[in-house]
């Protein structure tokens, strides 16, 4: 007894018959059809294909497959009636006044007693940044990069041109009781002046 | 609220909120007497209780005047709307277990017949407790596509879920109703 071709022989051998031509048009199609559309597909996009939610290509293979497919079919027929029964679900008309009621608690609970934080909660300081066109920002960030950079390099003058004495000097003579000076001889600012102004060795020699 | 509330007839659900982010009352109220047949349907359909639907919708309200200045129209104000009922709702629905008493009133029609109302009655009865046997997020997916009409997109985008869960959340809660209502499809 031969021994049976193994499964790569086999499948080498279709593959070739079909490149020679070999298959009928037809029967190539219907493989196709086979592959594509499959209960198991079907049944798993049924509620989409009935709520229309499928795109074209797949609603024409599922409609396909439906018309050739007992067994798929009486699948549409129950969800179908799920809608209608559901179909049937009554409301009761909108409350009277409804739309009042909402006003008033609208205005008795957020408009009247809502405290609003320091900073709200969507507070964003930057928006304005993020509003402008792309140059615009780029115009506004380096405006103030050169106001940081400026602000650094006058506060090193300052701190590099200070001589310690010179300092020393300055709030020796800002105590503040020149402002006192042109007070009149008699007058309360004066004897206060006075006062002020005595050292501590004038005092123990007094 | 009188001049300008004819002005705000003609303005867009976005100029509306715009408005409502500055503080106007007449924009806000605009927007409620625009909405709230929805959202009380909406939020009946859900909770299936006239006071509970009513406190939900009129919350839901009050969450969009709070929620105002940061609103951005990146969806259909329909959807942004809701977005917060169903929150809500599904909240409400977690929090309480369902009763499953009927709402009689919903039903009243003084038309029909004493037999007729009372197997209406309890029609709709059995419908509300099928509907309140789901989880939240099948019911809620149910109502909006069901009820409200609303496509997979704009359920997803309310549930905060990708439209692939919103069909497989649909298609769970349609096969256990499946299951509770056998009975009512020859009606």
């Amino acid at each position: 007894m031969p021994e049976p071709p193994s499964k790569l022989a086999c499948l080498t051998s279709i593959k070739t018959d079909f490149h020679a031509g070999a298959f009928p048009v037809s029967f190539v199609y219907s493989v196709k059809k086979e592959t594509a559309m499959n209960c198991k597909t079907v049944l798993s996009r049924l509620h989409a294909y009935l709520d229309g939610e499928v795109p074209a290509k797949l609603l024409r293979q599922i409609e396909e497959h439906l018309s050739s497919c007992p067994s798929c079919r009486s699948q549409v027929e129950p969800i179908r009636q799920v809608h209608d029964i559901f179909e049937g679900l009554s409301v009761p008309p909108l409350p009277r006044e409804f739309a009042a009621r909402v006003m008033a608690k609208a205005q008795r609970e957020v408009l009247f007693t809502e405290r609003k934080p320091l900073f709200p909660l969507d507070w964003q300081p930057f928006q304005w940044l993020l509003d402008l066109s792309a140059p615009m920002r780029l115009a506004a960030c380096a405006v103030v990069f050169l106001a940081c950079l400026l602000g650094v390099s006058m506060s090193k003058e300052l701190s590099l041109s200070g001589n310690p004495q010179n300092l020393v000097a300055q709030t020796e003579n800002i105590d503040g009781f020149e402002w006192f000076s042109p007070t009149p001889p008699a007058s309360l600012g004066s004897a206060y002046l006075a006062l002020a102004l005595v050292t501590p060795g004038d005092q123990s020699a007094r | 609220m009188t001049d300008q509330g004819g002005i705000f007839k003609r303005a867009t659900d976005h100029q509306l909120m715009q408005a409502v982010a500055r503080g106007d009352i007449d924009a806000f109220n605009e927007i409620v007497l625009r909405y709230q047949s929805l959202a009380w349907k909406a939020a009946y359909r859900f909770l299936g209780d006239a006071m509970e639907a009513e406190d939900a919708a009129q919350e839901s309200f009050l969450n969009i005047l709070k929620t105002a200045s940061r609103y951005r129209p990146t969806a259909t104000f329909r959807t942004f709307i809701y977005r917060i009922l169903a929150n809500l709702c599904i909240d409400r629905a977690r929090k309480k277990h369902p009763d499953y008493t009927d709402d009689l009133s919903a039903v009243s029609d003084l038309s029909s017949s004493p037999l007729k109302d009372l197997i209406e009655k309890e029609r709709q009865a059995q419908i509300r407790k099928a509907l309140d046997s789901l989880p939240p997020n099948q019911k809620a997916a149910m109502i909006l596509r069901h009820y409200e009409g609303l496509n997979y997109a704009e359920i997803a985008q309310i549930l905060g879920v990708t439209p692939k869960a919103v069909e497989r959340l649909i298609g769970h809660a349609r096969t256990s109703l499946q299951a509770c209502l056998p009975h009512l499809n020859k009606n």
